[in-house]
């Protein structure tokens, strides 16, 4: 159990049978009065945020839930495939479960699968990952000055935004949380 | 070093010292004495809300509470004929941390001797005008504030309307709150917290007085309405920024009150704490009439520089301490 002074960013809580991710927390105190917590909580499991207000004093149950390290092995018809090195156990989750994930998804790749009650609800990817572009309009050579960008399509198939002089077969780095284009990888 | 908060900059260094200067001269042109007083107590401030950090000096040492105001010292030095004091000085309160809340915090406190505290208003709003640069402040009862952001009246709330009230502004009751043996002021206290407190002072600077008697803390109850007391806290910029209290003068309700806080202590699940009684002593002997208000330095100085987080204004906050 968390009391509410331990409450924080990040802690991850078991509230009505879900668990939820603290993003924010606040205390109030009305200057002589009651103290309170005020926690903004994100669901785990549909990402929904909802605001709570505790009592200095109340306690939230610990979320059944940990962070194990297991490689991508392939998808098939929407579904993806996980495994754990160690331990051999292999997971499969739904397209909608990845959420954006799967746009940088590709085999052998080692990601966070978060694991509630034994069961798997999400995963994260590294920060950044190199990918193949296969397709894109030609590259304007030397043009490195203007903002300009054009779609590109990558391997996984994700479709994202990259300079003008990038061009078509070249691998590029990915900043996974935010889907931006952060320069040509270095082959 | 990059990785230096701004709070421990050069440049608010310099500003802290800098608002010293400014309070301390303030008060020397209106001849109010410096005092400084013990951090160490063999007593700590009765309140329900208040938890004090207990320092244990290890076997057969007697324990002592780190203050949570230098309230009680500063009114026995009143009782012993200091006159109008201020004082500035470290206090401490448990568990009390958040972005407006440091667990050791700086506290502004001081006492005018004769004055009521509707004239203690008045030198704060010229102290705020002075360092905050604000336009004259306004003054709204307790029932008034409710009447105007809550829609309610708090003298005579009932469940139905807080709920509503807790409803219209997308709010679910913590706790025992919407129970019907839950306390009353702890629901009062909610939507203070919750609903008035953002919206006070956000154009000048807001008194609020007239608290309910039944948080009276230390001050007198109203002489014309027994369910008032002479109490007022002062916001600005949706922040509070300091209690005061024309004070109350009388040893044995002080008593009463202070058993009172203590049953409230335990019924909450907390410690009792031991009476003060070389301040009760001091108060039989005889308080002048006097007000008196403490006030946060730290937020203070947050508004005067616009900070948003008590860290940034204070050397080496909590974490860092």
């Amino acid at each position: 159990m968390y009391e509410t002074n331990e409450f924080r960013k990040g802690l991850r809580v078991e509230l009505d049978g879900q668990p939820y991710i603290i993003v924010d927390c606040q205390f109030v105190k009305p200057g002589k009065g009651q103290a309170f917590t005020r926690i903004k909580l994100k669901s785990l499991l549909t990402g929904n945020v909802i605001d709570r207000t505790y009592k200095s004093g109340e306690k939230l149950s610990k979320a059944d839930i940990s962070d194990q390290s297991m490689q991508f092995l392939y998808e098939s018809d929407g579904t993806y495939h996980f495994m754990d090195n160690n331990t051999y156990e292999q997971v499969e989750m739904t397209r909608e479960q990845i959420e954006d994930s799967w746009k940088w998804l590709q085999e052998q790749m080692m990601v966070d699968v978060l694991v509630y009650k034994g069961q798997p609800i999400s995963i994260t990817v590294p920060n950044f990952t190199v990918l193949e572009i296969v397709h894109c309009e030609p590259g304007i050579k030397g043009d490195t000055a203007t903002s300009a960008t054009k779609p590109a399509t990558v391997s996984t198939g994700a479709v994202i935004n990259v300079p003008l002089f990038v061009n078509q077969n070249e691998r590029i780095r990915i900043d996974t949380r935010t889907g931006e284009y952060v320069e040509r990888a270095k082959s | 070093m990059s990785d230096r908060p701004k709070g421990s900059s050069a440049v608010i260094l310099r500003q802290r010292a800098a608002l010293f200067q400014i309070i301390r001269l303030f008060f020397h042109e209106r001849a109010v004495l410096e005092v400084d007083t013990p951090a160490l107590s063999r007593y700590a401030s009765i309140d329900r809300h208040l938890d004090p950090l207990l320092i244990a000096a290890g076997a057969g040492r007697a324990e002592r509470y780190l203050i949570t105001s230098p309230e009680y010292h500063m009114k026995r030095l009143i009782c012993s004929g200091s006159g109008s004091i201020f004082q500035l000085c470290k206090a401490f309160r448990q568990d009390e941390c958040g972005r407006r809340h440091n667990p050791e915090f700086t506290i502004l406190e001081w006492y005018r001797v004769g004055w009521n505290h509707h004239r203690l208003m008045d030198e704060v709003d010229e102290l705020l005008r002075g360092i905050l640069g604000s336009s004259p402040a306004e003054r709204l009862s307790y029932r008034e504030v409710f009447r105007r952001y809550a829609g309610l009246d708090p003298l005579e709330m009932t469940m139905g309307a807080f709920l509503d009230c807790c409803r219209r502004n997308g709010l679910s009751p913590p706790g025992d709150l919407a129970e019907s043996n839950g306390s009353a002021d702890d629901r009062l206290d909610f939507l203070m917290g919750m609903v008035s407190e953002p919206r006070l002072g956000l154009q000048h600077p807001v008194f609020v007085y007239d608290y309910p008697a039944t948080q009276a803390a230390l001050a007198r109850i109203h002489p014309q309405d027994p369910r008032l007391a002479e109490r007022f806290e002062v916001f600005f910029k949706g922040m509070e920024l300091g209690n005061g209290f024309h004070e109350l003068t009388d040893a044995g309700e002080q008593r009463v009150r202070f058993e009172n806080e203590n049953r409230l202590r335990e019924r909450a699940g907390g410690t009792d704490l031991p009476l003060d009684v070389d301040f009760l002593s001091a108060l039989s002997q005889g308080l002048p009439d006097c007000a008196g208000i403490a006030m946060g330095f730290d937020r203070l100085l947050m508004l005067r520089l616009g900070l948003d987080r008590i860290d940034d204004a204070i050397a080496f906050s909590w974490g860092r301490a």
